[in-house]
């Protein structure tokens, strides 16, 4: 086992600070994302707070009616109400919308000369869309009741029509697993596409190298060990490092996101012990091209390259079509593929697991084809040298 | 016996790299391989060691055919190559520890031949050195003791020297020599002739891929017409003079470079005295004149029409 031995003497050596800065790095931007929310599958929901000031020049109930509603759901600012002081407030961005509910609202509500609500807003501003919304769902409301039942006192049909507008509905999502832990797990395993890849070549590439050095190599040859031990000792080792590499980053995973053991963290992990398999692979293929010169500057490229294009970092739902196509020849679309779809599974049976299935498979395939090229390179090189 | 390469060829595609090749080597010599850069030297070696197929011929070694998977002949075998090959990161005695490991299990033998290689090399003082921290001599000295430490009955050694400092080539020469003292065999190529000289018991000429002369030097050089060369340092000499002096008896050939004539001649008791005669004769003005025997680059150069530093 000399050259196992020599292969582990060496990796703490070269790559241990290389090894720790990449994970320093992504465990910091994992928090980061975890900790700010910033994750790609989004499902829980806050309603916003718009700053909105009323100005209520009617003062009857119902204009009240709408000015509490109005305050209960904005951030409501006081502003003078001078025409100066309303486009100052707009400008200096004090408020956002203004509503101006004019004198004899509540009279005319109900007849066709009904004077409108008056509003300003910040220009390209988003939430006005918003507040007009609230006003309106006040105002339809208020309307419907006002048409269904005309005897109705405007007192009443103000406190109908906030009770029905300030009653919530609780949506559960068919599909239960589907919790934020699980978003925060889906991000973490796609971002670990590009992390994989890019430490695999880093240390297996660099390191198959130097055990391909055509001086090293011959030496290693002429002595009484088998090629066939000297290889099989080689993949071994490249297989060891890759697995503590994976397990290190799966323990990882549970100190950020937490111990969260259910059938998807389970299927997550399996899929990015498929991606390292293939992230060996691809390190492999490298090496045997590569140059000591120039095995960095293709890692960086190969690692972002497809991790950018397979969606790691955005989610592929917002790839273009072209990109989606592209993206089939892309062994790490099909892994953030796998992954998104483990992340939003509600049930697993069989026909939900199937694509899952199907995607580890394509990715498999992708490593022996890399594999394969990579054995057909080294055996052309024999060829050139005999 | 220990080596016997019969009936060699080695072709890449069209060129032969190797042409009906026989070499036999006999224990407890320093043979030679002497030829030009490309003339099939380190091809060889190569084939020797079953790192090359090689198209036709046998080769024997230790008695036995010589087959990748001869691991009982490789296993008395040490290579130096050509070029440095160790491991960077790893530090001098890890090297040899290393390599060593490849041919001997025992812990603690290992640990004593790795101990013995260091001292032989005279790296002592750098075992903790990692390769990039030591100077070119010091490297090809760790070179050979990761070829030697597990104490191989044959150690070849693939042009040692190359872009050595004249001291460590000094000491590498010195070494090879006491492996030779210790019971080991030394196959050693070079196209540095005096180093040839120097070593070897016996050698071969090479040239492409063909051997153009074997023997020992004594035999070799006796198998040209040369006998000794004479030297002038002259400053006033003609054409005239020259063709004169080609009149002379055992003359073979002269030749003019700037101002050091080489008058190279056959065997003969009297071939100083007839041409210090000749230059008092005819009043030519000279500083040094001195003899010099031929060199294997004499042989090769009479062989072959060129040098061996071509």
């Amino acid at each position: 086992m000399q050259v196992f031995k020599v292969f582990y003497k060496i990796v703490p050596r070269k790559f241990l600070g290389v090894f720790i800065i990449y994970i320093l790095i992504f465990v910091g931007l994992m928090s980061l994302f975890t900790k700010s929310g910033m994750t790609q599958g989004e499902d829980a929901f806050e309603l916003s707070a718009v700053k909105i000031s009323v100005i209520n020049k009617d003062n009857s109930t119902l204009a009240n009616g709408l000015e509490a509603y109005i305050n209960d759901i904005s951030k409501p600012v006081k502003i003078k109400t001078d025409e100066e002081s309303i486009r100052d407030a707009l400008f200096f961005r004090e408020t956002e919308f203004i509503v101006i509910i004019p004198e004899g609202f509540q009279n005319n509500f109900t007849t066709l000369d009904a004077k409108n609500i008056q509003t300003m807003s910040v220009p390209d501003s988003m939430s006005r869309e918003y507040a007009k919304t609230i006003i309106d769902r006040y105002l339809n409301t208020a309307k419907v009741y006002i048409s269904a039942n005309p005897d109705l006192s405007i007192e009443s049909i103000n406190e109908k029509v906030l009770n029905d507008i300030s009653s919530e509905a609780n949506v559960s999502f068919l599909d239960g697993n589907v919790t934020n832990d699980m978003s925060n797990f889906n991000t973490y395993f796609n971002f670990l596409s590009y992390i994989l890849i890019a430490i695999l070549i880093s240390m297996v590439g660099r390191i198959m190298l130097i055990f391909n050095d055509k001086e090293i190599k011959m030496r290693n040859y002429s002595a009484p060990i088998s090629s066939k031990s000297y290889n099989y000792q080689l993949i071994f080792s490249n297989l060891l490092i890759a697995f503590i590499i994976w397990f290190i980053f799966i323990i990882i995973t549970f100190v950020i996101n937490g111990p969260i053991f259910n059938q998807s963290s389970f299927l997550f992990i399996i899929n990015s012990f498929i991606l390292t398999l293939l992230s060996l692979s691809i390190a492999f293929l490298v090496s045997t091209f590569a140059t000591k010169k120039s095995i960095d500057p293709i890692g960086n490229c190969l690692s972002l390259g497809l991790a950018f294009l397979g969606g790691s970092f955005v989610p592929q739902a917002l790839l273009s079509e072209q990109l989606k196509t592209i993206g089939i020849f892309n062994p790490i679309f099909w892994y953030v593929k796998v992954n998104d779809t483990i992340g939003n599974l509600a049930v697993n049976t069989q026909a939900t697991l199937e694509p899952i299935i199907y995607g580890i498979l394509v990715q498999l395939a992708f490593a022996f084809a890399f594999i394969a090229i990579s054995l057909v390179i080294i055996k052309q090189k024999r060829q050139s040298f005999e | 016996m220990i080596v016997k390469i019969e009936n060699l060829v080695k072709r890449y595609d069209k060129l032969i790299a190797l042409d009906h090749l026989n070499i036999e080597i006999n224990e407890g010599e320093i043979f030679g391989l002497l030829g030009p850069n490309g003339s099939g030297k380190t091809t060889v070696i190569n084939c020797l060691l079953s790192l090359l197929k090689f198209d036709k011929g046998n080769i024997t070694l230790f008695g036995k055919e010589m087959r990748p998977s001869s691991y009982d002949i490789k296993r008395n075998i040490g290579l130096v190559m050509q070029n440095v090959a160790v491991f960077e990161e790893l530090t001098v005695y890890e090297n040899i520890d290393y390599f060593c490991g490849l041919y001997i299990k025992d812990k603690d033998k290992r640990k004593d031949l790795v101990k013995q290689a260091i001292e032989f090399v005279g790296l002592k003082d750098f075992i903790k050195f990692y390769p990039p921290k030591l100077s070119g001599g010091l490297l090809r000295r760790l070179n050979i003791a990761c070829g030697i430490a597990h104490h191989p009955k044959l150690i070849i050694l693939d042009e040692p020297t190359v872009a050595v400092d004249p001291q460590s080539r000094n000491n590498i020469l010195e070494g090879i020599k006491k492996l030779n003292e210790q019971g080991a065999t030394i196959i050693y190529t070079s196209h540095y002739m005096e180093e040839i000289e120097q070593l070897c018991s016996r050698l071969v000429i090479l040239d492409k891929g063909k051997v153009i002369a074997s023997g020992t030097k004594e035999e070799i050089k006796g198998m040209i017409s040369l006998g000794e060369k004479i030297i002038v340092e002259t400053f006033n000499i003609t054409e005239n003079h020259m063709d004169r002096i080609r009149k002379l008896p055992n003359v073979i050939d002269v030749e003019l470079r700037e101002n050091t004539l080489t008058i190279r001649q056959k065997n003969g008791a009297s071939n100083l005295v007839n041409i210090m005669s000749f230059i008092a004769e005819n009043d030519i003005s000279y500083g040094k004149i001195y003899t010099e025997l031929p060199t294997l680059n004499d042989v090769f150069l009479e062989i072959t029409g060129k040098e061996l530093r071509d």
